[in-house]
């Protein structure tokens, strides 16, 4: 018997990490902007899945994959909006690439979603500020929902997620008046770890922030498929209405 | 807990070459981490102890080093290990850095026990990957341009150039 070393030097996660950037770059060639929604339980992922369906009103192809460790709960939610499909964890804490894989097949065969003229496509992840920022599901843009409720020191207590999202989304801001939460310094704590993070602030349930938070995305897609900006004059498309873009009550 | 899925990957890495070695055994499995790797050492041996049961890596002794969080600044140049996750750099405040270290979950190396034959030569050579070590973070890449880079953000700003 004798021994011998073998040099691997790679991260254990790589050959999922060489299988997301391979989809990215697929789903970049087809001008899809691929957008992985992470935030703690309950911060308003679905919520801003649906003001965001709303807001658009069927004008941007979009479709939601949506991870859960039980329940089909939230695609339920949004399944009169756009089309979308359950993820199923089965108790895991985090989406990883097969399953969204599978997903995205679904999406084809049971939505029918055609993915070539798909222009978004939304990841909710599993509610979990912790493991979802190990896992790579091939997006273009990370977006972390930090709700007023949660308090204005969470960046700095889950660094890696928010050292690795692009977005930092303050959810439920109709709260604000209510609870002992800065705007201002949830931002400055959130910079810190990522400087060139981008905040926006939005309320599902008033509608406000939407049409900002939806203005972002399609500029992140123009970035993505190297188009021209487009001239304002897409106001008129919009719902006259803000508070069409909120949630039902 | 995600360290179980890890652990389970890095298990199936480990017993495959094993397998393409020949090898009778596992000796030792030398992983990294740092502050930025999304794992909990305890978690990571935890899980360790219990999945390596009935696989080639039974009885193996895991190796866990913990390595700082390092950055290279992409404007002067300094390197210097980042404190309390304040990512700017040390000497001249730049946001733009590139992180060398301490964001990876990395498999080192791998000692295994061989049967004293010669070696058939089958799956001894390392494949392209094993050789070339590339790894998180995309440290290929460097700082060239305004973009602070760092995973998926990065490869975004590839694309986009
Ligand atoms: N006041 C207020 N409540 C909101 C807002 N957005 C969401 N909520 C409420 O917050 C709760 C959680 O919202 P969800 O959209 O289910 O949050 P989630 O992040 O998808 O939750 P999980 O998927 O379970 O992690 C619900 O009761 C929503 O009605 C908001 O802007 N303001
Ligand atoms: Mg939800
Ligand atoms: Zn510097």
């Amino acid at each position: 018997m004798s021994t011998k070393t073998i040099h691997v030097g790679r991260d254990v996660r790589a050959e999922l990490q060489r299988r997301a950037a391979e989809l990215r770059s697929t789903f970049a060639g087809r001008g899809t902007l691929v957008v992985n929604v992470v935030s703690s339980p309950g911060a308003g992922k679905t919520s801003l899945l649906q003001a965001t369906a709303r807001w658009w009103g069927g004008r941007r192809r979009m479709a939601v994959l949506v991870g859960d460790l039980a329940t089909d709960r939230d695609a339920q939610r949004l399944a009169p909006l756009c089309p979308v499909e359950q993820l199923t964890t089965g108790g895991a804490c985090h989406l990883e690439i097969p399953l969204l894989e599978r997903g995205l097949e679904r999406l084809v065969s049971h939505q029918g979603v055609d993915l070539e003229g798909l222009e978004f496509l939304f990841v909710e992840n599993v509610g979990n500020l912790v493991c979802p920022a190990s896992h790579d599901l091939a997006e273009h843009l990370r977006v972390v929902l930090l709700s007023a409720t949660e308090g204005d020191d969470k960046p700095g207590k889950y660094p890696k997620m928010f050292r690795t999202a692009d977005a930092l989304v303050i959810t439920k801001i109709d709260l604000l008046p209510h609870v002992p939460f800065s705007v201002e310094a949830a931002a400055e704590d959130a910079r810190r770890i990522r400087p060139d993070v981008e905040v926006l602030s939005v309320s599902p349930l008033t509608g406000e922030g939407v049409p900002e938070w939806c203005a972002y995305l399609e500029h992140r897609r123009r970035l993505l498929v190297g188009a021209p900006a487009v001239a304002d004059g897409r106001e008129e498309e919009r719902p006259s209405d803000p508070v069409d873009a909120g949630l039902p009550r | 807990m995600h360290e179980t899925s890890l652990v389970a990957a890095l298990l199936r890495q480990v017993a495959r070459l094993a397998r393409e070695h020949r090898a009778a055994a596992v000796e030792e499995i030398r992983v990294e981490m740092g502050p930025l790797s999304g794992v909990e050492r305890p978690l990571i041996e935890l899980a360790f102890a219990e999945l390596a049961d009935g696989t080639v890596c039974r009885g193996a002794r895991l190796r866990v080093e913990e390595v700082p969080l390092e950055a290279v600044c992409c404007d002067c140049g300094a390197r210097f290990e980042i404190q309390r996750f304040r990512f700017r750099c040390r000497r001249c405040d730049s946001p733009r850095l590139e992180v060398l270290r301490g964001d990876a979950f990395r498999l080192v190396d791998v000692v295994l026990r061989t049967h004293d034959v010669a070696d058939s030569g089958c799956g001894a050579v390392p494949r392209a990957e094993e050789r070339s070590g590339w790894s998180v973070g995309g440290r290929r890449s460097g700082c060239d341009d305004g973009i602070v880079r760092r995973g998926r953000s990065e490869r975004d700003a590839e694309r986009r150039s």
